[in-house]
């Protein structure tokens, strides 16, 4: 791999990290509680960069996917479950992704909702079978960087920099009713998960596979999996930072994809404004593409078909037919009317059903020494690893009664 | 128990607590003083973030084809406070403020409409811009005197 390889991944890393869930809870937990959840994007951003690098590291050395791994450690009943809920969740995200997308779309150029809908499936499909995996990743993340100027935004809007440092202690707040406690814990289970969606495992290691890495990536791996997702990370933080010097103690609580974008506008004005809309079209775009490709990886390779960008559609054809209906079933999604900020809320929440059966084997495999050999996990990365997976079952256990108690966040 | 037992457990609390909520999540719930009140709130969020947006855009930050669309889905929020009170069924006790409360959402969505009728208007945006302060106030008087 050349260095513009190499740097090229590392941004896409970055550009991928960012997705609707960012648009949907971050804005909302700033207007809500101002700096004081900064933290938890910060454990999500931690606990994403370390299985990302893990699962990447098992897929050179062990030369196994994601799923492969939750086949063989957790068995064929439990593996087919997490492949339904998986699958499901894929749909869901796609559609809320495409949504946003749509959205964005009208945003920049005006024409109706549903015309835009259209358009971007019409998109997604043309650049999903024509673009191979390296270009699909590439082209979507790197145009999606324009977010970026959430991250410049924060240095114009002059944040309480005091405040803004003790929002990294996860210190809870004194808050006035009781009731805001379960808000409060409902968006540090939001923005956790947000950072943890599964797809984004069963992709990277399945494009992993698609590569061919073997121990000479494993810098590569390194590098991509901390770097690119902690610069992602510094740009979800930025939306967090700048939306609640816009909206925190106004009384204004955002639930719209374009009230995040009213930060750059405010602080740049038009050519920000239509950068920054430009980076989430395309974030939005390239997550949309990887989840339905995410979703055909793990049902291909559950059911033992051949798959792979790298192959012509032809070659691997239940795999194209597969991210084709996945597409189509998010169209569907949309035509029914449903709002992409509300169904994002819903991929968030549900997919941390899936979380323990996706981290578990990582984690397990990872520190396998009959496996990995010298790339096993050592003392540090075990002994976090096994933290975060204690996050993730706390985050699975307590997402959905958070949901219910707190209606969405809406108190 | 072995793990896997206890993950299957919270795959199936999960699943469980997903159905619940969408069963049960958006029931219908009488218009109490404390619904309208949080109804109250939703709306005057939505007056703050139409009256920021006219105040960017007024300073020529923003493109028509974004204050089009974002006044359009503002309105819809607006429309849907309206729906929601019209079909509600209020208290004795609440029923005149939740008629002056629709008075207030009908009039503010109708001058945010005005707007995404017309995104390239400038004294038009200035116009609705003073006309969302002052919704807001009589917002706020509203819940103050609730």
């Amino acid at each position: 791999m050349n260095i513009v390889d190499f740097f090229l991944g590392f941004l896409a890393a970055a550009g991928g990290l960012v997705d609707i869930s960012n648009i949907v809870f971050n804005p909302q937990a700033a207007a809500l509680f101002g700096y004081s959840l900064l933290w938890a994007t910060v454990v999500g951003v931690i606990g994403a960069a370390l299985y990302a690098e893990m699962c990447g590291r098992v897929a050179a050395i062990a030369k196994k996917s994601v799923f492969d791994l939750v086949k063989e450690r957790m068995g064929a009943n439990i593996a087919f479950l997490t492949l339904l809920a998986s699958l499901f969740l894929n749909i869901l995200t796609c559609a809320a992704e495409a949504g946003g997308a749509a959205i964005l779309l009208q945003l920049l150029f005006g024409f109706s909702y549903s015309f835009m809908v259209g358009a971007i499936f019409i998109l997604l499909l043309l650049v999903t079978w024509f673009m191979s995996f390296k270009t699909i990743e590439w082209f979507f993340s790197i145009v999606g960087l324009f977010i970026g100027i959430f991250a410049l935004n924060v240095y114009v809007i002059h944040p309480d920099w005091h405040a803004v440092a003790a929002g990294f202690l996860p210190i809870v707040p004194h808050l006035p009713q009781s009731s805001e406690y379960f808000t409060y814990s409902y968006f540090v289970v939001g923005l956790i998960s947000a950072a943890l969606m599964p797809y984004e495992v069963y992709f990277y290691s399945s494009g992993g596979l698609e590569e061919k890495w073997s121990e000479k990536n494993l810098i590569v791996n390194y590098i991509t999996a901390y770097g690119g997702y902690i610069l992602g990370g510094i740009f979800a933080l930025g939306i967090s930072i700048v939306s609640t010097v816009l909206f925190f103690h106004k009384g204004i609580y955002p639930q719209l994809v374009p009230s995040a974008l009213l930060a750059p506008a405010f602080s740049f004005g038009k050519i920000a404004l239509m950068l920054t809309m430009l980076g989430l079209l395309f974030a939005f775009s390239g997550t949309a593409v990887q989840t339905a490709l995410s979703g055909a990886y793990t049902l291909s390779q559950f059911m033992g078909w051949r798959w792979g960008k790298y192959q012509k559609p032809h070659g691997a054809p239940f795999f194209s037919i597969t991210w084709i209906v996945i597409l189509l079933l998010a169209l569907v999604i949309l035509s029914l009317g449903l709002n992409p900020m509300q169904l994002t809320q819903y991929a968030v929440v549900f997919s941390v059903v899936a979380f323990p059966f996706t981290y578990l084997p990582i984690l397990v495999v990872a520190n396998d020494k009959d496996y990995m050999k010298k790339y096993a996990n050592g003392k540090i990365r075990k002994t976090l690893g096994w933290i975060f997976y204690g996050i993730i079952v706390v985050v699975a256990i307590t997402a959905i009664p958070l949901l219910i108690i707190t209606n969405g966040g809406n108190g | 128990m072995n793990i896997k037992k206890l993950l299957f457990i919270i795959f199936v609390i999960g699943i469980v607590g997903g159905i619940i909520s969408y069963l049960f999540y958006q029931q219908k719930q009488p218009l109490t003083k404390a619904t309208l009140k949080k109804q109250m709130l939703t709306v005057e969020s939505t007056l703050l973030e139409a009256s920021l947006l006219t105040q960017v855009s007024y300073d020529g930050k923003t493109t028509a084809p974004y204050l089009k669309t974002y006044t359009q889905e503002l309105a819809k929020q607006l429309q849907q406070s309206e729906n929601l009170l019209r079909t509600a069924h209020p208290t004795p006790e609440i029923q005149q403020q939740t008629q002056h409360e629709l008075q207030l959402i009908s009039q503010a969505r109708q001058t945010v409409q005005t707007l995404s009728d017309n995104p390239h208007n400038s004294v038009l945006i200035k116009k609705t811009q003073t006309k969302l302060v002052r919704k807001c106030k009589e917002q706020q008087s509203i819940i103050t005197n609730l």
